[in-house]
């Protein structure tokens, strides 16, 4: 079973998060403000030995991809940002590209939303829009990306670089732009481009064009798994917070039926636990009940679901870094290389 | 009275003569019957009509909430106790017993509610809360460790309390719990269950239990098994003169994956402080078992069927030699152990149990 971990890449500085937030804005910035809001709330989550790492330093990418490799974890979905020609936190990638270092698998997940002061994808405080173009942009945003994609360290399917995109259904001309993008592939020596659509916590339209869905957790359950029987609002101080039960969002991926539509294949996803306060605070929502044991309890199944349902050679999970959002498989103080290891333990059993 | 050698022969039984008789005769005897009895002073029932007869709850009109204070390394206690409640319910609705859970019980309105834990975490607020619900209360304690004031007065709280200990139940009662009722956890279907095993795991014998209080059963049982695999699974180390003995392989505190496995691997199981739950999981994995006698085994299990029991050291010697040497009879004890697991103590007849005891007329 080949499990790739999502992966953020921004941990490093850049000019324009230094405008929209502050000099030296990172991930970091937001997961040290992190304060408890509840007994037992686990905040501020730290890293092993205060490794507050800067993706454009070599030695933490070569870091990364060893640690997951030695448990398992089979190569990183980067999330890739493009903003009609300009992109955003694409350094780190690069400079792998570059230097052949880390070797290591990976791929791109176009997230492909306008960034706002809300941080929730809307348009409310936009930083930045997201638009689409019409193929003249299509092919500038493909030759820019087709460096990695000739990668040998770029996950392929059948020749075809696999390719995620976050909300398709935003894409005005989408099936428009698949063919395009895989007529460009070909046209470029590659056997085509393998589209995934990511099944999430917004609409699903069904679209024509794509190979295959990947479940994105827990949103994907959030969002369509027909109960909100995981919500629950608890006082904190003088105010309510949203929280969600580990176990009962787990029980509902898993005992999920793996039969959507078309028969088209679908990547099952997985999520290490969900935790925004960092960013949003009360407003944010929390997890209750997860933990490295339990994780690997869930994983476990899934893999199994994975290789007997849904006959995928692929698993997702959510996340190899999204320390602000409580997502993360790096070691961290609290629990060391626990979730790692759970990991590791799934896959062998 | 009978002669000597006088033989018994059997004769035909005159044939029965069933007798219809009539409503109202039927009527005009009971009346009669109870004139008598009314004469004679003896008390009788109301004879209840057939609609003046409570009626059997239906639990698939009940809707339970769950809620977990269960220690993070039993987790999988409460999911399977919900699964299993799923099947006799019409909904079971799971909360985690975090602080201010009490907002979810005034908006989810159960008609039972179950507390899975330790109610002595709850905070008063909560407490107050759940006391002012409506719903039946009941409270499944994680007691297995033993018992406190604080948990006492938290379980009086609630109208059912089910221990895991029958010795735990007077004192239950002696701080105004008004029913209480043995109910140990099960065995987790996932983890417990009949297995190939690594060689690692394999023992003759398994015993489980403190050296430091059984010094003398140890040395016993050296003896007798001189020469076989003996693991032990004990919560302290031995002492020097069990350690020199090197009959013995020590194992302390195992996970409950490596339980399961040792308890696949092991040719025979000696429970010298039998703890229910244990025993219930090793019979889950087929293992043949002897127990020391503990009041808590006779209500789920059947010693002499599934477990056999010892009463005294010279007991478990005997038997410890006898079993040995017939394990086709240790494999009829653990196939029985193995199918009441299934039918008689899995998690979904103690839930069973539970809904019987709460909704009992």
């Amino acid at each position: 079973m080949k499990l790739i971990a999502f992966h953020l890449p921004q941990f490093h500085q850049i000019a324009e998060n230094d405008v929209w937030w502050g000099e030296g804005f990172t991930e970091w910035t937001n997961t040290k403000k992190a304060v408890p809001l509840y007994p037992g709330h686990l905040q501020p989550r730290i890293p092993l030995e205060n490794y507050y790492y800067n993706l454009m330093d070599s030695s933490a990418r070569q870091w990364q991809a060893m640690a997951a490799k030695s448990y398992g974890i089979y190569g990183f979905c980067y999330y890739h940002y493009w903003f009609h020609g300009k992109q955003l936190l694409e350094q780190p990638v690069k400079q792998i590209l570059r230097s052949g270092e880390p070797d290591f698998p990976f791929c791109l997940s176009w997230a492909n939303e306008t960034w706002t002061r809300k941080w929730d994808g809307g348009d409310r405080h936009i930083l930045i829009e997201q638009t689409y173009g019409e193929e003249e942009e299509w092919s500038q945003h493909f030759y820019e990306l087709l460096d990695a994609f000739r990668d040998p360290r770029y996950i392929k399917l059948n020749g075809r670089p696999l390719f995620l995109i976050y909300r398709p259904s935003n894409i005005p001309r989408c099936q428009d732009m698949l063919s395009f993008w895989n007529k460009l592939a070909c046209e470029n020596g590659l056997e085509g481009m393998y589209f995934v659509q990511t099944l999430g916590g917004f609409p699903i339209s069904n679209l024509d064009g794509f190979d295959a869905s990947v479940e994105f957790e827990p949103h994907y359950t959030f969002a369509h798994g027909g109960s909100d029987a995981f919500w629950r609002r608890i006082k904190t101080g003088d105010k309510e917070h949203l929280v969600i039960d580990y176990d009962n969002t787990w029980e509902l991926i898993i005992n999920r039926s793996h039969r959507r539509d078309r028969g088209q294949p679908i990547f099952p996803g997985a999520f290490v636990s969900w935790d925004n306060t960092p960013r949003l605070g009360d407003r944010g929502q929390s997890t209750i009940g997860a933990s490295p044991q339990k994780f690997e309890w869930y994983l476990s199944r899934q893999i199994k679901r994975a290789k007997t349902l849904y006959n995928s050679e692929y698993l997702f999970i959510n996340a190899w870094n999204e320390w602000v959002e409580g997502a993360f498989l790096e070691p961290d103080q609290h629990y060391g290389f626990q979730y790692l290891e759970a990991v590791k333990n799934a896959l062998n059993e | 009275m009978m002669k000597k050698n006088q033989r018994i022969t059997k004769r035909a039984a005159p044939p029965v003569g069933w007798y219809r008789i009539s409503e109202e005769q039927l009527a005009r005897m009971m009346s009669d019957l109870l004139e008598q009895a009314k004469s004679k002073e003896i008390p009788v029932s109301p004879i209840i009509s057939a609609e003046k007869r409570p009626l059997p709850v239906d639990y698939k009109k009940i809707r339970v909430l769950l809620c977990s204070g269960m220690p993070d390394e039993d987790w999988r206690s409460e999911q399977i106790a919900a699964d299993e409640l799923r099947r006799l319910v019409k909904e079971v609705i799971t909360i985690k017993a975090r602080p201010s859970f009490g907002m979810s019980l005034s908006l989810l309105n159960p008609d039972l509610i179950v507390y899975m834990g330790r109610p002595d975490a709850i905070s008063q607020e909560d407490l107050g809360v759940m006391q002012g619900s409506s719903a039946v209360k009941a409270v499944w304690l994680a007691d297995n460790d033993g018992t406190s004031e604080a948990l006492g007065r938290a379980a009086a709280c609630f109208e059912h309390v089910f221990t895991q200990h029958t010795v735990h139940i007077p004192f239950y009662q002696s701080v105004g719990c008004r029913r209480v009722s043995h109910l140990p956890f099960s065995s987790d279907p996932e983890l417990y269950y009949p297995k190939p095993f690594d060689e690692d795991y394999r023992s003759d014998l398994l015993i489980i239990g403190d050296s430091s209080r059984h010094l003398f059963c140890f040395k016993s049982i050296s003896k007798i098994a001189e020469g076989l695999k003996i693991k032990v699974i004990s919560t302290d180390a031995p002492s020097l003169e069990l350690a020199a003995l090197e009959t013995f392989e020590w194992i302390r505190e195992p996970s409950p994956v490596q339980t399961a496995n040792y308890y696949n691997g092991a040719g025979a199981i000696i429970h010298l402080e039998p703890q229910v739950r244990q025993v219930i999981e090793a019979a889950a994995c087929g293992a043949f078992q002897i127990a020391s006698v503990h009041p808590d085994l006779y209500e789920y299990m059947c010693p002499g069927e599934d477990v056999v029991i010892y009463h005294s050291l010279d007991e478990l010697e005997a038997k410890l030699i006898y079993y040995l040497d017939h394990p086709d009879q240790r494999r009829v004890y653990s196939s029985r152990a193995l199918g009441k697991s299934r039918y008689d103590y899995s998690y979904l007849q103690m839930v069973s149990r539970l809904l019987y005891a709460v909704f009992l007329p």
